[in-house]
Formats: C-alpha cells, structure tokens, sequence
C-alpha cells in the first residue's frame, strides 16, 4: 500500500478526486492529507467524492503546517462529523501522547495512525504505551533506519507499520531544475514488503516543506515521473527555458509542455495524467499553475499505482 | 494579523521589560515608541519610506486619483515605490545605511517606463548623488527638521519609454486591453501566443500613446488605498507593503490594541 502525505488544499485533492473517480487508486493508495485551511470547503468536496467511490483517507487532525497548526480539537471536531469507515485519523507524535490519548478517549476514535517524524526515543515509556493502544493501528515512521531500536520495537508490535521518506528535492529556484538530468526518484515500492513494511510514504512530487502561495515563477516546471526498465521509479523536470523574467507565463509553460509532451510520445507513456497535458498543449491552452501541479501529481499516483496493482 | 504577538513579546521581554510593569500600554503603544527611537536614532528604509509617504506623497495622493505601488517590479530592479497621475514616477531610497552599487543598473531600468526618476537621500549625501546623473530629481531628507523632506532638484521628464520593459510589466489581461484600446480588436490568438502577438503590435504603438496608455492601466491595477494622513502615521508603510485592505488595517490596529501580555 502506497500512503502519499499531501497537504489538503486545493489541487492536491483535486487530483485525488479525479483518482478516484477514475478507480484508479482505490485498494493500492491511501493518501494522508495534512489540513491546512481552518475551513473545510476543499475537504468537503472531496470527502463526498472518496464516500461515494469508496477511496480511504487519513486525515491529520494535529497538523504541523497551515492555519491551525498544533494538538487542538478543530480537525477533531471535523472528523467525528465524517463517515468513519472513508476517513481515518492520524496523529503527529511530538511528545503529545497525553493529548493522543485524550483525543482517542474523548472521540471514541479507531484505526488512527501515528506519524513519527522526529526522532523518537525507543526507551520512552510514555510512547511505548502509546503506540500498543489498540486504537491505534498503523504507525509510521520518517526514516526508521536511523533507530534501529525503536525499529525493532515496533516491528514487534504487529501492527500496519509504514516507512516514511522525503525524495523531492527542491531547488532554490525553479530554473534551477533546468541542469539536472533525470535521475532516480525511488524504489521503495520494489523493497518495502521484502523489508517487512506494511506500505510506503512520501510527498509524492512535492517539496516536504510547507510554503502557502508563493510569487510569481520566472521558470514553470512539470515534473514527470516514470517506471525505468528496471520499475525503478524515475523523474525528469521539464523546465522552461525563457526564465530571464516574470512576465508570460503562459509561454513558459509553452515551452515546458513542448518537452514533456515531445518525451512522453517518443516514449510511449500514458495515462489520463499525460493525456491532459496533451491536450492542454494541443490546444495551446495554459490551464494555471496549479492544474500543473495537479498534473504533476497524478501521473505519480498513477505511476505508482500501476505498479502495485500489476505485482 | 493572527493576533499573534509572541514575537514581540520576545522583544519586550529582551529589550523593554519595564514596559510589563505598565498597566495600560497596548502593543500598538509599544510599536509607536519603538518608531519614534528609528525615527531619532536609526533611519532605516522602514523609516524613511514611511515618513516620505506620510509627508509627500499623501498629499498628492488626496489631491487627484493617483496610485502607488510598494516594491514595484522594472526589467531587473525593484523599485522603492512608484506613483502614477498624470505621468509616472519612480522614486528610489538610498538611506545612510545603503550603498549606491546598485543605483546605475536601477536608473537604466527606471528610465525605460517612468517619465520621472526621484532620488530621496540623506541630506549629506547631496553632493555624492548630485553628480551622477543630471535628469534624476533629488529630494534630501532630514529627520532632525520638522519639515523632514527638500525639494533639491526636479526631474526632467522623459518621454521615451521602452515597450519591451511595458510589456513586461503588464499583466495579461492588461497588455491585451492596450492592444484592444489602441487597434479596437484583438487579434485571435491562444494563450500559448498571446504574449508574442500582442507585443509586436504593442511595439509599433507611438510611444505617447503607449505611455498613456501603460499609466492608464496601472492606475486600473486594483488595489485600495488605505494610507492615513492622521491615525496610526506609523503603519502606512506597512499598510502598503503588505497590501492590506480598509478592513484588514483596521482589524490589525484593533488586535494591536490589546494590552501588553503581562
């Protein structure tokens, strides 16, 4: 199972509505969305559509990032309103487990997760007791290999056990992605179930930084990941090339499409992800950043996706 | 803005901690002090920028419907702040604590869009910037004086400006409003070519006409003006930069005036 960690706000789940709605992720992809908005509109539309597909969600009901950041009741309170059986919850530990407890308890919650992003303490009593709540689930872990004791400790706990790795490397600026080759992005679908884990996690093609908005780019980038003849997961950035200044994005993204487009036909890729920039590109219609983005993530899933349904 | 004011409390707690002891100070009291200290002791661009809105521009501004713009984008510089009425003007800071490296490379950008180009520089350093450039206006600045500002020298007006640089600046739909005000149409076109099209017809526009026409469109761009010559003088700087609305300036004095933690 492959548990992308997105941040809820608009296009992310618009790709993951139409994933969806296109039954392309149900059974093999899980996303865990991280609120950022303190209203719920974006979640709302795309919780009706996971209901109605039948597509499972984690939702972050502690984030770290966004407008109502820290261990409060305000996603509480949202997901007691939803459907349990299409959204879960998932708890950053920080040192918090009195405030996880008490929101278990208090909520009369189940099948939570447990993200462990900061080094946590395998000797730590407190987490230890924690993790071995039955209503607790899954637990999932930024790089386990560094602890190898609080490694050990919870692969004895049979329970869903998750690794969680940040691949995306961003650069300072967006023509910056203009000199870097492709390269291997990850393989993590090949090994995690040789290597004892439940399923994987990531930030898909995004940074695992958190930054709201954003200026204008003097470079649009679409980034496009595929299965090498290894199923190696690869990326390469198609970068636009005239970055010398801030005006006519819409050319810039010209520029980016003609690559990415130009590749995926010699190639042979495809999926509803590409066939939209095609389209997009065919048409010479510039569809918005943020439909890039959506792109972007898309054909990952996809990729992904591809790949654990056919093994 | 979130009614967030643990970085200040840091800075009272560091610097000012008697400020506590003090049963009716406000944070917006505090942030008033802390300006009056710049203000006699550190001129700063903060300062700087903010006395000359208060003491100039907001005059012209209340006279006819002109439009500033706070770190405004030309080619490859930024400018402090721009206005546009009748003509453009671009005017540049140079305070006591910047360097002049960077000014020749500001003024040829500036001159490819605005009609006129405003130093605003310490008084002492009037005879360093006086030489550099015959057609820059110069206006010195003195904050020990009561009137702060000096008119040294007037712009002389340039009325060439360069449509690549126009071009550059406008936003899409505004570039295509020039076109379409000049021509009467549009030509057809896809957002993929829009750019390329319009500018070739945007370069053979007369530059009287051109020029017109770009001051016409920014005074279109939407953005209220918010600046107060009375109340809270001190945020309008502010206020401009972070391109608050009526309403956001005035929620963020009313949080501001909450009493200080204690």
């Amino acid at each position: 199972m492959y548990y992308p960690l997105l941040r809820a706000r608009q296009f992310e789940l618009i790709a993951l509505r139409e994933l969806a709605n296109e039954g392309m992720t149900q059974g093999y992809i899980l996303p865990i969305l991280e609120p950022v908005k303190e209203t719920h509109n974006n979640l709302n539309l795309a919780y009706k559509v996971f209901q109605e597909r039948k597509q499972l969600a984690f939702l972050i009901v502690n984030p770290s990032v966004g407008e109502h950041v820290g261990d409060n009741t305000h996603y509480l309170d949202y997901i007691s309103e939803l459907d349990e059986a299409t959204v879960r919850p998932a708890f950053h530990y920080r040192n918090n487990a009195n405030y996880i407890r008490q929101s278990i308890a208090d909520y009369t919650l189940n099948n939570c997760m447990l993200i462990c992003q900061n080094d946590v303490n395998a000797d730590d009593a407190d987490f230890k007791d924690l993790v071995q709540l039955t209503e607790i689930s899954t637990i999932n872990v930024e790089n386990p290999g560094r602890n190898r004791a609080l490694d050990r400790f919870l692969r004895g706990l049979n329970k869903k056990y998750i690794r969680l790795d940040d691949f995306f490397e961003r650069q300072a600026r967006n023509s910056d992605f203009l000199d870097i080759e492709e390269h291997r992005f990850s393989e993590e679908h090949l090994y995690f179930e040789d290597e004892g884990y439940y399923g994987f996690s990531d930030y898909t093609v995004l940074p695992s930084e958190y930054s709201d908005g954003g200026s204008t780019p003097r470079a649009v980038v679409i980034h496009l990941t595929y299965l090498n003849g290894q199923n190696q997961i690869w990326i390469r950035h198609f970068t636009s090339d005239s970055n010398d200044s801030i005006a006519n994005v819409q050319g810039k993204f010209a520029e980016a499409a003609e690559k990415a487009v130009t590749y995926c036909r010699v190639n042979h890729l495809t999926n509803s992800a590409i066939l939209e920039l095609e389209t997009f590109f065919d048409d010479e219609h510039y569809p918005g950043l943020g439909t890039v983005k959506k792109i972007s993530i898309k054909n990952h899933l996809l990729i992904v996706g591809q790949y654990l349904r056919n093994s | 803005m979130r009614n967030d004011f643990a970085s200040l409390d840091y800075k009272i707690e560091r610097y000012d901690v008697h400020w506590r002891d003090s049963v009716s100070a406000t944070y917006v009291d505090y942030l008033k002090h802390v300006y009056q200290i710049l203000e006699k002791h550190y001129q700063n661009e903060y300062v700087f920028k903010n006395a000359f809105l208060n003491e100039w521009l907001i005059k012209e501004i209340g006279q006819c419907n002109s439009k500033i713009f706070n770190e405004y984008r030309v080619g490859n510089a930024i400018a402090d702040l721009v206005m546009f009425n009748g003509n453009s003007k671009v005017f540049e800071i140079k305070t006591e604590y910047d360097s002049d490296n960077r000014l020749a490379l500001q003024l040829e950008n500036y001159r490819k869009a605005f009609n006129q180009i405003f130093l605003i520089i310490p008084e002492n350093k009037l005879s360093l910037y006086k030489k550099y450039d015959d057609n820059v206006g110069l206006i010195t600045f003195n904050g020990n004086q009561s009137q702060k500002f000096t008119f040294q020298r007037e712009a002389v007006n340039n009325s060439k400006v360069d449509a690549e640089t126009i071009i550059h600046i406008l936003h899409s739909h505004e570039y295509k409003a020039i076109v379409k005000s000049y021509y009467g149409y549009v030509p057809e076109m896809t957002s993929f070519n829009q750019f390329r099209k319009c500018s070739e017809l945007i370069k053979k526009i007369p530059n009287q006409e051109l020029n017109k026409r770009f001051i016409e469109q920014m005074k279109n761009r939407d953005l209220e003006n918010v600046l107060s010559s009375r109340y809270y003088k001190e945020f309008n700087q502010l206020s401009l930069a972070l391109k608050l609305s009526k309403t956001e300036r005035k929620n963020m004095i009313q949080n501001l005036k909450s009493p200080l933690k204690a």
